[in-house]
């Protein structure tokens, strides 16, 4: 029961706007079709950077879109303030063909109801982005070829909030110190491609950008505190661990025998 | 069929999905020589624990048998049948992962328009993706917009 002497699960039998929300369907799937005729376009007048800031701006756009009735389709605001934070390529504008979109939610106080709430909003986001027709689906777990090429979907690989990863379900729906909190060195050490994704591919895509504000106050408050007496600041720290991996992964390999081996380890 | 109803009493989701002769999985499996699975869990059937547990991977390897009958008909020249499986497909689904069910109606929904050309299935292929988002709705107790109550006849 949602409102006294009122029951949901009758009154969904009468929704009188399929209509509306077919032709809504049927409209983003054109938007996706003319970004994709636009980027042969782009791609024989502008060079590779430009196309992308280009195609991560059109993507944004839609993305936005896609949230903002989302949002609108639910009888009731949200019951908090949040804001919508996209990462990865979007963010940094470094959007590819494929296309792939990952994000995170901020809010201002994190209860059942909120998380809840969210939980629902980011199936439907995920519904409408399916209904783009450009996310795969591996019939039979990939035993039959999927009728539907890749392109512009959810990043399951990537952040997306309540997806599955390998320490566990990724929340990413919270407030903003406590999604700071994943710059720790305890959460580094576990999953440094998401500290880093969290710190330095992460912009604002749409609701309060104060949440985003804070978000990146408290981000900074972490990555600048010193380690102990050294004078070294934890981002600074961080960045040699990062190329020391780097350069360790992608270390030259001399062999007697050229031909043997490969010269480069290459990372797989 | 009283061993049949048995099963789908116990796995209901093992006769949701017919062919386009109208055969349920358990046809199937009875066809290919699950007798044996049937007994186990006949034998299972009122206990609870470690024997229902097992009866039951026993059924869900028959449910493996049926995923291969259906990537044969996914694999199949007649247009028309393999719109229907992935539209029958997203049925199954439908209530244990509703996105799963989102993907293959949208295979169901972009094979019609764009590869066959059959605007009777694509037209089915889109009432279910939109009932779906109502359904997520109903699924979380939360209300959409656009949605008018009606009152409960209270007696």
């Amino acid at each position: 029961m949602i409102d006294d002497g009122y029951s949901f699960i009758d009154s969904i039998s009468v929704q009188l706007d399929s209509a509306k929300k077919h032709e809504r369907i049927t409209r983003h799937q054109q938007e996706v079709r003319d970004i994709r005729s636009g980027l042969a376009t782009q791609m024989a007048k502008s060079g590779m950077r430009e196309v992308q800031q280009w195609l991560a701006q059109k993507v944004e756009t839609l993305f936005h879109k896609l949230v903002d009735e989302v949002i609108k389709s639910f009888a009731k605001p949200p019951p908090c303030a949040y804001a919508f934070v996209s990462l990865g390529d979007l963010a940094t504008k470094e959007c590819g063909p494929s296309m792939k979109l990952s994000f995170m939610v901020l809010v201002d106080k994190c209860s059942h109801e909120v998380l809840e709430y969210f939980r629902l909003a980011v199936e439907l986001l995920h519904l409408r982005v399916i209904n783009l027709h450009e996310t795969e689906c591996k019939v039979l777990n990939g035993r039959s070829r999927s009728p539907i090429e890749s392109g512009l979907s959810f990043d399951y690989t990537g952040e997306i909030p309540f997806r599955a990863g390998r320490f566990g379900a990724m929340r990413l729906v919270d407030t903003p110190e406590r999604l700071a909190r994943l710059q720790e060195p305890i959460y580094f050490d576990r999953d440094a491609a998401l500290s880093f994704t969290l710190a330095d591919s992460a912009r604002y895509l749409y609701g309060q950008k104060a949440l985003f504000d804070a978000y990146r106050i408290e981000v900074n408050k972490i990555l600048d505190r010193q380690r102990g007496t050294s004078s070294v600041r934890l981002r600074q720290a961080r960045a040699v661990q990062f190329l020391r991996s780097e350069a360790h992964a992608w270390r030259p390999k001399y062999n007697k025998e050229p031909n043997d081996e490969k010269y480069v380890c290459i990372r797989v | 069929m009283a061993q049949v109803e048995e099963l789908a009493s116990k796995v209901p989701r093992l006769l949701r999905v017919r062919d386009v002769d109208g055969r349920t999985p358990l046809d199937y499996a009875i066809e290919f020589g699950a007798e044996d699975t049937i007994a186990k869990y006949k034998e299972a059937g009122g206990k609870t624990g470690a024997e229902l547990a097992e009866a039951h991977e026993h059924v869900e390897a028959e449910a493996a048998k049926f995923d291969d009958f259906l990537s044969l008909a996914v694999q199949s020249n007649e247009e028309r049948e393999q719109v229907a499986i992935l539209l029958k497909l997203g049925e199954l689904y439908q209530e244990s992962d509703p996105l799963l069910a989102a993907k293959l109606y949208n295979c169901a929904s972009f094979m019609a328009k764009n590869m066959f050309k059959l605007p009777e299935e694509q037209t089915q292929a889109n009432g279910k993706l939109i009932e779906l988002e109502a359904h997520l709705f109903a699924h979380y107790g939360i209300q959409a917009a656009n949605v008018r109550l009606c009152r409960l006849d209270r007696e």
